[in-house]
């Protein structure tokens, strides 16, 4: 154990003393069980109410010293180990009678608090076979405050860095000379030692800094703080430091490692000389037609100019008339426009006898004569007898003609 | 003028207290099976059904001529008579005309083929009741739901009946009438 971690244990010893007595700062404003030797008689109606169990038991014994109007010189212990009494038989306390006058508070009531028997000698006196949750140290007065009674539900004492933070603005007390310290609360504090000391140990032993700094420790004072700022100051190690800029990106590797064109393959597709045409892979196998063979077929594309003079121009050329000259709006005719009359007479009648070419020459020439019907003009054909209307208007009508037949 | 609706509201009239059932404030009625109509229809002779049909029918005629009078058309006749006609519960009447030969045509008659005389009777009876004409109604043809009755005289009718008796269709004794070959 270093003589730092001593001076430590000094300091928190000290520190738990001084908490012990200024612990009515705390517990003031829950202040229900005023005590009858600290407090004036009047508060004592206020806090009849409901007190915790402990602190219910408490305050009856405390008012029931038979000799009220003249207190004794000095408060015997037997008295205040009563309030260990089982929570089963405080209800059968009796409440706390209020007789104010006839109590008196000793003055020299105030020393006890300190030189009373540490909590833990309470239990072994009481012999009580509650568990320590229950049994807890006898609460004792504390000279210059309302009391308050310490819950049993609470740990006897931790100490944390808090607690340390708060005590190390306050210059350090010296201890009671006859006042004991008490063995839980040094018992805690070694079992935090030893697991300093250990961390420290390993530490030690692999020699190399640690990966992440330490929890910062907070001084016993404000000297310490001050030299512990400029020795103990760790600085991690695998920490990057903030000037060192930007990273240098490495390429990703693994599935996210995106496909990579092969440079050099590229290059040397580059290099090489430029193809005029198609490779052989992207042709394949190539087959090799054999010449033909046997004659050669000729194809006559000339145009037979005596077929031309020699047919008959359509009769729908025959027919064609010329368009309305383009001086006429549109929508106009020319009213001098003939009625085709170059078409009846340019027919020939010679050409006839060409569009019968199949028949036979000599039925066509001994043919009979051929009378044809003169033409008709427009006449009226049929006569179309409609019917006439119902001649029945009414039933009475239509049952006459019905009842006539 | 023009002929007013056939309006059949409240022409029935139930009274359930009197126990007793009214058509447009005629006599009282009788709500009847028409299948036990039928089967009385079937035992009576030709002459009591004639004259039970015929008096149906004179009832009907009254109401029709009490809404119409000799001038309504063909179509007030049939829907006014053939209201009446469904009120009773006869079927529904139609008009048809062959030429010059007036057909009545009746679907949908409870009494089915049984009970086409009495509907030959119902309409001559309105007919005479309603406009004053006497007539010779002849079923002539029929099938599973509607029954065409002709409408002609007394003697045409008989002439008729002859010429069905004898085989010859309904469209050829149409025809022969119109033609005039039943004129005596």
């Amino acid at each position: 154990m270093s003589g730092l971690n001593l001076q430590k244990l000094e300091a928190l010893l000290a520190r738990v003393r001084r908490n012990r007595t200024a612990a009515p700062v705390r517990v003031h404003a829950a202040a229900a069980a005023p005590q009858p030797v600290a407090a004036p008689p009047a508060p004592l109606p206020t806090s009849t109410p409901k007190p915790p169990p402990v602190a219910a038991s408490a305050p009856p014994l405390r008012m029931e010293p038979p000799v009220a109007s003249s207190p004794p010189p000095r408060v015997e212990p037997p008295p205040y180990v009563e309030p260990f009494v089982r929570a089963e038989e405080a209800p059968r306390v009796e409440p706390p009678r209020v007789e104010p006058p006839r109590i008196e508070p000793p003055p020299y009531l105030e020393p006890p608090a300190r030189t009373e028997p540490s909590p833990i000698e309470a239990p072994a006196s009481v012999a009580s076979p509650e568990p320590p949750a229950v049994a807890t140290p006898s609460w004792r007065p504390e000279p210059g405050s309302a009391v308050q009674a310490r819950p049993t539900s609470v740990p006897p004492m931790e100490i944390s860095d808090d607690d340390l933070l708060e005590v190390s603005t306050l210059p350090p007390d010296a201890a009671p000379a006859g006042a004991e310290s008490p063995q839980l609360e040094v018992g805690a504090i070694d079992v935090e030692v030893t697991a300093t000391d250990a961390e420290e140990a390993e530490e030690a032993e692999e020699g190399l800094p640690p990966a992440s700094s330490r929890r910062f420790k907070v001084p016993e004072s404000l000297d310490d703080g001050a030299v512990q700022g400029d020795s103990e100051r760790e600085i991690p190690v695998k920490t990057p430091p903030p000037e060192s800029g930007p990273q240098e990106a490495l390429p990703a590797t693994g599935l996210e490692a995106p496909r990579m064109p092969d440079v050099a393959e590229l290059e040397a597709d580059l290099s090489g000389p430029p193809s005029m045409g198609p490779t052989a892979e992207q042709l394949g196998e190539t087959i090799e037609l054999e010449a033909p063979r046997g004659p050669e077929l000729e194809i006559d594309v000339t145009v037979v100019a005596d077929e031309e003079e020699t047919s008959v121009p359509a009769p729908a050329e025959e027919l064609e008339v010329s368009l309305p000259s383009s001086s006429l709006q549109s929508g106009l005719y020319d009213v001098g426009v003939g009625s085709r009359p170059a078409a009846s007479v340019e027919a020939p009648a010679a050409e006839a006898p060409k569009l019968a070419a199949t028949a036979p020459h000599a039925a066509e020439e001994a043919g009979p004569e051929r009378t044809s019907r003169p033409a008709l003009g427009a006449t009226d054909v049929a006569a179309v007898a409609l019917a006439t209307p119902s001649s029945a208007r009414t039933f009475v009508e239509l049952l006459d003609a019905s009842l006539g037949l | 003028m023009g002929t007013p609706r056939f309006d059949p509201t409240h022409s029935l009239e139930f009274n359930l207290d009197r126990g007793s059932v009214k058509l447009s404030g005629s006599l009282e009625r009788v709500l009847l099976p028409a299948d036990a109509l039928a089967a009385l229809v079937r035992g009576a002779d030709g002459e009591t059904r004639r004259d039970f049909a015929r008096r149906l029918g004179t009832e009907a005629g009254r109401r029709v001529a009490e809404r119409l009078d000799g001038s309504a058309t063909p179509e007030a006749v049939a829907e006014h008579l053939g209201g009446e006609l469904a009120l009773m519960g006869f079927g529904s009447l139609g008009l048809e005309r062959w030429g010059r030969v007036l057909v009545i045509t009746v679907n949908g008659s409870p009494l089915r083929g049984e009970g086409d005389e009495i509907l030959a009777g119902i309409v001559e009876g309105a007919l005479q009741r309603a406009f004053g004409r006497s007539s010779g109604v002849v079923p002539i043809q029929r099938d599973d739901q509607l029954v065409r009755l002709l409408v002609v005289s007394a003697g045409a009718a008989d002439r008729v009946r002859t010429w069905l008796g004898s085989g010859l269709s309904w469209s050829d004794a149409l025809a022969r009438l119109n033609s005039g070959g039943g004129a005596a």
